[in-house]
């Protein structure tokens, strides 16, 4: 191995100059940051920041606590301030790629100056990858926050590297081993910059893992890092509004005994572990390796142009390339000039690529190879589990840019700084993606999710029961009541969760919140609405944890309530019979009738005709109403086949109010395909309305609902599901549940 | 720094066991991410 320069090679870092970069990073998430909540997983983070609750598995508890202090910020609505923590992240790491490129070019680049313009464009580019950026103008997820452990763990371990028998190298190979374990105690993938530090460590001073004190110092500091899954115990036996697992064995409230039981260690252990995802062994692959390096390279592509029109493929083909050629370049440069940071990030690198490729084991993407038909598929495209990867990957082709420079620097026959000054207009290249992703990338102005949320809980009368389905028409409702304080008296009970065990016993503890008449849509200001007394279910503890994770019937069955005779059929349910959910959903319908209405969300799809409710149910606005006894048609309820009836005057009503239809058609544009059940909604509710007024006459009014669902249909680019307006509305999308989480106990009828 | 660390994380938990939203969650970010590295590298 060639010798590595000493620690005195290498000119003082920047840290002035990386702060400013840094800034400037955060001005651009700034400007294009997300007002509110998003859609996935945002609104869920949010909620459980601001309440101190605990997310899906594995819970998360450093995000949380982060999120938490952010939310107390004395600026900007809880959302704002929960957005702005990933901008920060991402523009800390910004910072640090800054000085790691610069510390590359120390040796190579005589002028300061010039070196300062190098990191720069890492700086810019890290920031402006298309799935960074986006990333970091929402808290859709908590991998910027990753990424800013990464990114310090980063420069730590080259400063290692610079010095490793100095005075404080082993304080900071310890410092590292903390840090680590930390960043798993915001998500697991901290502990994929372990083995690049490993192989730095083992490149630059083997001997260091033979100094047995140091390891166990170093094994201590890691175990350190990863108490704050304390949390979780101490704050789930608060029941918290947001409670997902349930780590706790405390019933009533937090003692010590319940705290240091075994219920408490194997809930906790399944929420870290994530049992309740059951993913297969790696072994078992869900798709082929080749495919699921293929799936990275079609995220690779949106990088450097994310295209989501699909307007140009080859520009985004040429692209990819280019920066493609330019990491390798960079990759080279990196081994001649640095070997040391070479020996941490190359390793990182190939971690965070080929190595997470392999085991996140992922099927085909939501939008990868769409000619292919009988592939299982990803819910949603998940670009952003390679946040990291393409982040890192920015780094080298920054470096392999500031190598072409000095390639046309070395050619150009000038001296001094002007030959450095003619060469440099090739950097321009590094402002490739900020110019093509702002579209894409930017969040700002994206209002439609927050009045989803307001505008299907105001779909709901008072006191009222939804179900719902999935992630998109449960979270954003979970965020407006807890944060916003829209409509707590609505319980959503989400059927996805309703398989699990904890979720019912979480949903039983919620508090009945009044009807604050004067926040409520004007619909419900003129109706006598008496508060609950009785409990949503009628079931013990005991009886909810005994209900069985699903019933072998496979022939319809007759479901009684009240006035209610519903023939459920099972081989129009998810699961080809009933599972816990469905029982559950009968039991509140069963224990509600004349106490709570019982709805159901628009984006629920079959589900209502699944459990022979149709004869009941009342279209509302966004959600469908079961009544408790047969419906019958009148001049305000019109019959429409397949949804039951259609309560004119109460949906004109709530329509007069929806904020969400003006939000989509002023953005001009909708997050993704996976998610499009939600506009969906609007767009098929707006168009039966029309076809149900244009029957009975109002012509005029019919067409403004029509053209209303035109200009949502155009501006989500879905106007091919309805090709055929004035004809019964289409088959719905498949809900918007993330599969993952939607499926949590498999059922082998 | 070394007894600092120690009593900010301590204090914050006691928080979190009284059911506090605000200064258990500001302890112990202080702790976990300035306070703990300050006190690892001070050795």
């Amino acid at each position: 191995m060639p010798p590595m320069p000493p620690a005195s090679a290498h000119a003082r870092p920047s840290y002035g100059a990386a702060a400013v970069a840094g800034a400037v990073v955060l001005l651009l998430y700034t400007l294009t940051l997300a007002p509110t909540t998003a859609l996935w997983d945002a609104s869920e983070y949010i909620t459980a920041a601001y309440t101190l609750g605990i997310p899906h598995p594995p819970g998360n508890p450093l995000f949380v606590l982060l999120g938490r202090v952010a939310s107390l910020v004395p600026a900007g609505s809880v959302a704002v301030r929960v957005n702005m923590l990933a901008a920060v992240c991402s523009a800390f790491s910004a910072a640090i790629w800054f000085l790691v490129v610069e510390r590359v070019l120390s040796s190579w680049f005589p002028i300061r100056w010039t070196r300062l313009a190098g990191a720069s464009v890492a700086a810019l580019l890290s920031a402006t990858a298309f799935t960074v950026w986006n990333q970091s103008v929402v808290n859709e997820k908590v991998y910027t926050v990753s990424l800013a452990f990464f990114a310090v763990v980063s420069w730590l371990t080259v400063l290692w590297c610079d010095d490793p028998d100095g005075r404080r190298a082993d304080r900071l190979l310890v410092l590292i081993a903390y840090l680590i374990g930390l960043g798993y105690a915001n998500h697991p993938a901290g502990f994929l910059v372990g083995p690049a530090v490993g192989v730095a460590v083992l490149a630059r001073r083997p001997r260091t893992v033979l100094r047995w004190r140091l390891i166990l110092a170093a094994v201590l500091a890691l175990g350190l890092g990863v108490t704050p899954f304390a949390v979780e115990p101490i704050r789930a036996a608060h029941h918290p509004a947001l409670n997902e697992g349930e780590p706790t064995g405390c019933v009533d409230r937090i003692g010590v005994r319940c705290t240091f039981s075994a219920t408490t260690y194997t809930r906790l252990m399944a929420n870290v572990n994530r049992d309740q995802y059951g993913k297969p062994s790696l072994a078992q692959r869900q798709a082929p390796f080749e495919a699921q390096l293929g799936m990275w390279w079609l995220y690779f592509k949106w990088q450097w142009l994310r295209d989501s029109t699909g307007t140009q493929p080859g520009t985004q083909a040429v692209l990819a390339m280019l920066f493609l050629a330019l990491g390798v370049a960079g990759g080279v440069v990196h081994w001649r000039h640095d070997r040391a940071s070479f020996w941490f990030f190359g390793p990182l690198i190939v971690t965070v690529t080929v190595v997470l490729v392999y085991y996140m084991n992922f099927k085909y993407g939501a939008s990868q190879s769409p000619e292919l038909t009988g592939v299982e598929r990803e819910v949603r495209d998940r670009d952003y589990f390679y946040l990291w990867s393409y982040s890192a990957w920015s780094v080298w082709s920054a470096l392999g840019l500031v190598a072409l420079w000095r390639a046309l620097v070395d050619r150009l026959r000038l001296t001094g700084t002007r030959r450095w000054v003619s060469a440099m207009p090739v950097l321009l290249l590094g402002v490739v993606p900020l110019a093509t992703n702002w579209r894409d990338a930017s969040r700002a102005g994206e209002m439609a999710p927050r009045e989803w949320a307001r505008d299907l809980l105001n779909s709901v009368e008072p006191y009222g029961i939804l179900i719902t389905l999935g992630d998109n028409d449960t979270f954003p409702l979970w965020y407006a009541q807890q944060v916003e304080g829209v409509r707590p008296d609505v319980t959503v009970a989400v059927t996805s969760l309703l398989n699990t065990d904890w979720y019912i016993r979480s949903l039983a503890r919620q508090p009945i919140v009044a009807y604050d008449a004067a926040r409520g849509p004007a619909a419900y200001r003129t109706g006598q609405w008496t508060m609950p007394r009785t409990p949503l279910l009628s079931l013990t503890r005991e009886q909810m944890d005994a209900i069985p994770e699903y019933v072998d019937l496979r022939t319809p069955q007759l479901f009684q309530a009240g006035q209610i005779r519903a023939v459920v059929d099972p081989r129009r349910l998810e699961y080809g019979v009933p599972v816990r959910s469905d029982l559950l959903v009968l039991q509140m319908l069963r224990d509600n009738i004349g106490v709570r209405p019982l709805y159901m969300a628009r984006t629920s799809g079959g589900y209502l005709q699944a459990l022979g409710l149709e004869p009941y149910a009342v279209s509302q606005g966004l959600a469908t109403k079961i009544m408790t006894a047969p419906v019958t048609a009148s001049a305000d309820l019109i019959p429409v086949r397949g949804l039951g009836h259609v309560d004119v005057p109460r949906t004109r009503a709530l329509w007069a109010e929806y904020g969400a239809p003006r939000a989509i058609i002023a953005r001009g544009d909708w997050v993704d395909r996976p998610s499009i059940s939600i506009p969906y909604a609007y767009i098929s509710s707006a168009l039966l309305l029309s076809d149900v007024l244009r029957s009975t006459g109002d012509s005029a009014a019919a067409a403004r609902y029509q053209g209303a669902a035109l200009d949502m249909a155009r501006a989500t680019r879905t106007l091919d599901l309805f090709s055929d307006v004035g004809s019964p509305a289409p088959a719905p999308p498949s809900p918007s549940a993330d599969a993952r989480r939607g499926t949590p106990i498999p059922v082998s009828p | 720094m070394r007894l600092l660390a120690p009593c900010c994380l301590a204090l914050g938990y006691l928080d979190l066991v009284r059911g506090g939203l605000t200064a258990g969650p500001l302890l112990l970010v202080a702790g976990y991410l300035v306070l703990v590295p300050l006190a690892l590298l001070e050795g």
